[in-house]
């Protein structure tokens, strides 16, 4: 047997270890169940020695016993103090090693003592050197030491043959990295490498803060930056708000409670769209922007010579950095491989490459095809009536699931019409449409209503389509079957054809999930099923869940008498979420 | 009625709340999100619960977010 060499992306804010196995390489995971430590090296109350999050979690209540971010400091002689006693900076990592060590050989079941680790293309070679000399410390020969733009690269283009330029964009916790990496029969060579050590995702999180506070001051007239605890779950508020706009356009930050003041409480709930949080994080975006010329003209490469972009790091989930890079090189980064996992897996790879192993490149399920809606819009200047707006990019991973909003145009407008399209055209009427529907009865509003378009694309390549009036909340939904098929133009017609019978027969009964163009009265199968479940349930239910089933069943065979769609909808949806309790 | 089922279903799931109030700050099942002088506890002892955690069958699911009492409070030595 091949001896295993690990792959270990050893970083500011947090480290992984990866293995190259049965043809792929895979993040190892910790006994819970976690495949990311935080960088964080303590000491307890009794003496005992922290890592990753148990060290992070006392960093507040005992900073001088917690060392985080000690990347910052390797290769220099300083001394960092942890609990009385001094240590180097290596000797901090390789604690940080040593536990990653453990958690490779608790999961693979045998001893691990080689490995690849990564260091930022900056490094300079006392850098490397201490990395190294952390790996020893640690018990692992380290066979290499790689470049975490060249880890990024492997992931996506080991195994390529032909030659290609790729811009690695690496915006991870606390820093920013844009490197040029140069991919060449094999052999990847980073040309040159350009960031700030101090930006990155952490500071996303500070700016959702401060605009929290500007709103409770303006809004309620209080201050609660002195109170610790108010702050705290402003913190995680804004980072939960934060991950929900990498896929939604609006994020609800509500907490009760947050505060006291005057013996009155404080709620804290307003809404963050999108549109408000790229204006806080626009001049930081547009510093990445800025550093990656340094690093392309440092190159001597212009924009349109880069073959590839890739995503690293969790940050640039943000669909703003997407755009601009889109903006800027007119083409779509890729970003399909976990962007936190991504450099643990390249070291893996490289690992696996130094063992024997024949590697290739990660394969992810991916849409080979974006989808999209219209919408009023300019096309080639002029004003037009099916611009294509793309929702889901291809090449994104799957499953996936993604929102935005749209506008009505008119005053009191009350239809809108959705259409889905599969295709790249900017002229929606050039793409493929594979859905269409009506969304009715919207509120009388002036024009600007807001709309969310929701799609959600599983692995089995069926897209779920949903159209929602935000401020009452009617919607209308429908499911597409195939949606990733390809459809040839010949196709085409076949498929139009499919996808009407399938409205229509939506249509007709008014539910989701049914098929079949049954006529007549809504007796369909699902709804049947449902029924029949709920009968199943209620010797088992308690007292108060039977009466609640009774009266479901009731209403529903009241509605099918009366042909009552909307109430029939309504019905059904809510003895299946009894179900779902009842069965849970 | 729906906390009454939230209730069962976390008890059902063997799912126990972790109690860290009045007693020491332990890293392995709590989160220290701020720390306060409080004359009435003493050094290290957690005051208030931000956010409860939980356990599942003696395995961590989520830490406790809290605030500890603590004297003396030094600036830490970071980055």
């Amino acid at each position: 047997m091949i001896e295993d060499i690990v792959g270990i992306d050893l970083g500011t804010t947090n480290s992984e270890i990866a293995v190259y196995r049965d043809g792929r390489p895979e993040v190892l995971m910790d006994e819970l169940g976690r495949k990311i430590l935080p960088s964080v090296v303590g000491v307890g109350e009794t003496g005992d020695l922290l890592v990753g999050e148990d060290a992070r979690n006392q960093f507040i209540l005992y900073p001088e016993r917690t060392i985080r971010s000690i990347k910052r400091r390797i290769g220099s002689n300083d001394k960092v103090h942890l609990a009385g006693s001094e240590y180097t900076p290596q000797e901090i990592s390789a604690i940080i090693l040593r536990r990653l060590k453990d958690i490779a050989e608790q999961s693979l079941g045998r001893p691990v003592r080689k490995a690849v680790i990564t260091v930022p293309a900056y490094f300079s070679d006392t850098q490397r050197q201490a990395t190294r000399e952390a790996g020893e410390i640690a018990g692992l020969e380290v066979v290499r030491i790689v470049n975490e733009p060249t880890a990024a690269a492997l992931v996506y283009e080991a195994a390529q043959h032909q030659g290609k330029r790729i811009l690695v964009y690496d915006l991870g916790g606390g820093t920013f990295d844009a490197s040029v990496v140069r991919i060449e029969a094999g052999v990847v060579e980073v040309i040159s490498s350009h960031g700030n050590n101090h930006l990155g995702g952490d500071d996303f999180d500070h700016k959702i803060v401060e605009h929290i506070l500007d709103h409770l001051k303006i809004k309620q007239g209080v201050d609660v930056s002195d109170q610790p605890k108010a702050m705290a779950r402003i913190l995680r508020s804004a980072e939960a708000a934060k991950k929900h706009l990498s896929d939604h356009p609006y994020a609800r930050i509500e907490e009760e409670y947050l505060a006291e003041t005057a013996g009155k409480p404080i709620h804290l709930a307003l809404e963050l769209s999108r549109e408000e949080y790229e204006g806080m994080i626009a001049p930081f975006i547009e510093e990445t922007l800025g550093a990656i010329h340094v690093a392309l003209e440092s190159a001597s490469l212009t924009s349109s010579q880069v073959d590839e972009i890739l995503l690293v790091g969790g940050a640039t989930r943000t669909p703003l950095i997407r755009r601009r890079l889109r903006e800027a090189f007119a083409r779509d980064a890729r970003g399909e491989v976990d962007p936190d996992l991504c450099v643990a897996l390249g070291a893996a790879i490289q690992g696996g490459a130094i063992a024997g192993a024949e590697v290739s490149a990660v394969l992810v399920d991916v849409t080979p095809y974006t989808f999209g809606t219209s919408a009023l819009g300019e096309l080639n200047g002029e004003l037009y009536p099916y611009q294509y707006v793309p929702i889901i990019a291809k090449n994104t991973a799957i499953p996936v699931h993604k929102s935005e909003v749209f506008f009505t145009i008119r005053d009191d407008q009350s239809t809108v019409e959705v259409r889905v399209y599969q295709g790249e055209n900017a002229d929606a009427l050039e793409n493929i449409q594979i859905g269409e529907f009506h969304v009715e009865g919207l509120s009388k509003a002036p024009a600007g209503n807001s709309i969310i378009l929701d799609l959600a694309l599983d692995r089995d390549g069926i897209l779920h389509v949903s159209a929602k009036e935000k401020n009452t909340g009617l919607e209308r939904r429908i499911t597409i079957d195939r949606a990733m098929s390809r459809y040839g133009k010949d196709d085409l017609d076949d498929a139009r054809q499919r996808i009407t019978d399938l409205f229509d027969a939506e249509d007709e009964d008014g539910l989701p999930g049914s098929s079949g163009g049954a006529t007549g009265a809504p007796t369909d199968a699902p709804l049947a099923a449902l029924v029949a479940k709920a009968q199943a349930k209620l010797d088992e239910a308690g007292d108060e869940d039977r009466a609640e089933l009774i009266d479901l069943v009731d209403v529903i065979a009241d509605c099918q008498e009366r042909s009552d769609l909307a109430g029939l909808e309504v019905a059904s949806k809510q003895l299946s979420d009894l179900l779902f309790y009842l069965e849970t | 009625m729906i906390l009454r089922r939230i209730d069962r279903l976390l008890a059902d799931r063997r799912i126990v709340a972790t109690k860290t109030v009045g007693r020491p700050f332990d890293p392995r099942l709590a989160a220290a999100v701020a720390t306060v002088e409080d004359p009435a506890a003493a050094d290290g002892i957690v005051v208030e619960e931000v956010r409860p955690g939980f356990l599942w069958q003696g395995e961590l699911l989520r830490p406790a977010e809290v605030i500890v009492a603590r004297r003396d409070v030094r600036n830490g030595d970071d980055t």
